[in-house]
């Protein structure tokens, strides 16, 4: 009885997280898009990622007819569908509705990967695994196909935390805390405020960078310490990513993984109700 | 359980199993990047090891009557405003700028020097498209870039050149 109440709350719950994702990504979709829409300039034919240069990154080497929507009006009118598609992700709970949008959104997600093989970034590669996956699960017509989708996305935050920890716990500019004065000292991603702090103070910024990678490379073992613990980690990653945001500049990415942190909450619970009755 | 979810359990693990080979850097699992035109498999290194501690400038200068005039900035066009945490369409044309010294840095042979060869590359092309569209160039008179890059905001570093290229006549 126990197992079948639990599997109705898990059922009924999966379903708001899952709108709580799609809609939180939409935001970092709809941002971007914008950001995109405001330097079509670039995509002209005298921009930087004009086509004409820009193919020889494509990894098809005949040419295709989708490559028409690369180029031009086409180009604008895949950005404004993709923009309009996006709202729907806020908008729609009906899959009647958010269906087509998720497609449209997921879709031009990848022949944005082909149209941008530079300049794109990982808060695009996130949009990507959360985008791809739901669509799959709202044409399964299936909760259970939600719930999978869920734990896959809170696997993919936790593996992205965790390899970027590693990779900063294996660098010696990190570990010595100078990388973050160093990050915050460009231009691209740096705030002069910031970075003279922690210049004028190598104790603060050995702390910074050692709290960055204690963050990221705990963040899976949170999971399994049940929903206390995984709330505890995101707070302090909504923290984390909002100074990303507010320092350096990196807007998209706030709500990239913001959309991911529903979906590990879930997953934390899940495991833990799992762990809980076989064991 | 139906067999589309069955099925899409499946795909997710594989997705999933392959993202982990993926992160144990790109030289080990070689064998997995061509078969990923669509960049499906992450790599989550965030600014490590190494970070990017370097801001890179494109400049370009102007030949006219066989005097070369002084270097003007093509890009950044402007520094980064406090409204870029909600707000930062300009991250895209540096995020170019700083792919393009990757892919430079990536070549087995990189080059140094304005020799032929490197006129043929991506960046080289891509450089030259940008430094071109940067300001209009009068009849007659021929275009130089140099890609160059300097530490940010606190120290005062020199800019050091990547790439420079010859004269081009329109």
């Amino acid at each position: 009885l126990n197992d079948l109440r639990y599997l109705q709350i898990t059922l009924a719950s999966s379903d708001v997280v899952f709108g709580l994702v799609v809609g939180l990504c939409g935001m970092s979709v709809i941002i971007r898009t914008f950001e995109l829409l405001a330097r079509t300039t670039l995509f002209a034919p005298h921009g930087c990622l004009s086509w004409q240069l820009i193919r020889e990154l494509c990894p098809f080497e005949e040419r295709h007819s989708f490559e028409l929507l690369f180029v031009g009006r086409w180009f604008h009118s895949v950005l404004i569908m993709r923009l309009v598609a996006s709202c729907g992700l806020l908008l729609f709970a009906r899959p009647s509705l958010l269906v087509p949008c998720m497609m449209v959104v997921a879709l031009s997600s990848l022949l944005l990967t082909l149209r941008m093989p530079v300049g794109q970034d990982g808060s695009d590669q996130m949009n990507i695994l959360i985008l791809i996956p739901a669509t799959l699960a709202l044409l399964c017509h299936n909760e259970l196909a939600k719930i999978a989708v869920l734990i896959f996305i809170a696997a993919q935050a936790s593996l992205a935390y965790s390899t970027s920890g590693a990779a900063k716990l294996i660098s010696p500019v990190w570990r010595s805390g100078q990388a973050l004065p160093q990050i915050l000292s460009t231009l691209s991603y740096g705030n002069r405020f910031a970075a003279r702090a922690l210049s004028s103070s190598p104790a603060l910024s050995r702390v910074a960078c050692w709290s960055v990678i204690l963050f990221e490379i705990s963040f899976p073992f949170w999971l399994l310490a049940g929903p206390r613990g995984s709330l505890g980690i995101l707070t302090v990653g909504v923290v984390f990513h909002l100074s990303c945001a507010i320092l350096m500049g990196l807007n998209c990415f706030f709500w990239s993984f913001l959309a991911t942190y529903p979906a590990i909450i879930f997953t934390s619970v899940y495991i833990g109700r799992v762990l809980h009755l076989h064991g | 359980v139906t067999l589309c979810v069955a099925s899409l359990v499946f795909i997710l693990t594989i997705w999933l199993l392959l993202s982990v080979l993926n992160q144990f850097g790109r030289s080990r699992f070689r064998g997995l990047r061509p078969a990923d035109p669509l960049q499906l498999l992450p790599l989550w290194t965030f600014f490590a090891p190494n970070p990017g501690v370097h801001d890179y400038y494109l400049l370009y200068r102007d030949k006219s009557d066989g005097e070369p005039g002084t270097w003007q900035l093509a890009q950044p066009t402007q520094s980064r405003r406090w409204t870029s945490c909600l707000w930062n369409p300009d991250k895209v044309q540096n995020k170019v700028l700083s792919d393009l010294v990757q892919i430079l840095a990536g070549y087995h042979d990189p080059p140094k020097d304005h020799g032929p060869a490197v006129m043929l590359t991506l960046p080289y092309l891509i450089c030259l498209t940008m430094a071109i569209s940067a300001a209009p160039l009068s009849p007659g008179a021929f275009r130089q870039f140099v890609l160059a890059r300097k530490r940010g905001l606190v120290t005062t570093d020199e800019l050091l050149p990547i790439l420079i290229s010859d004269f081009h006549h329109i």
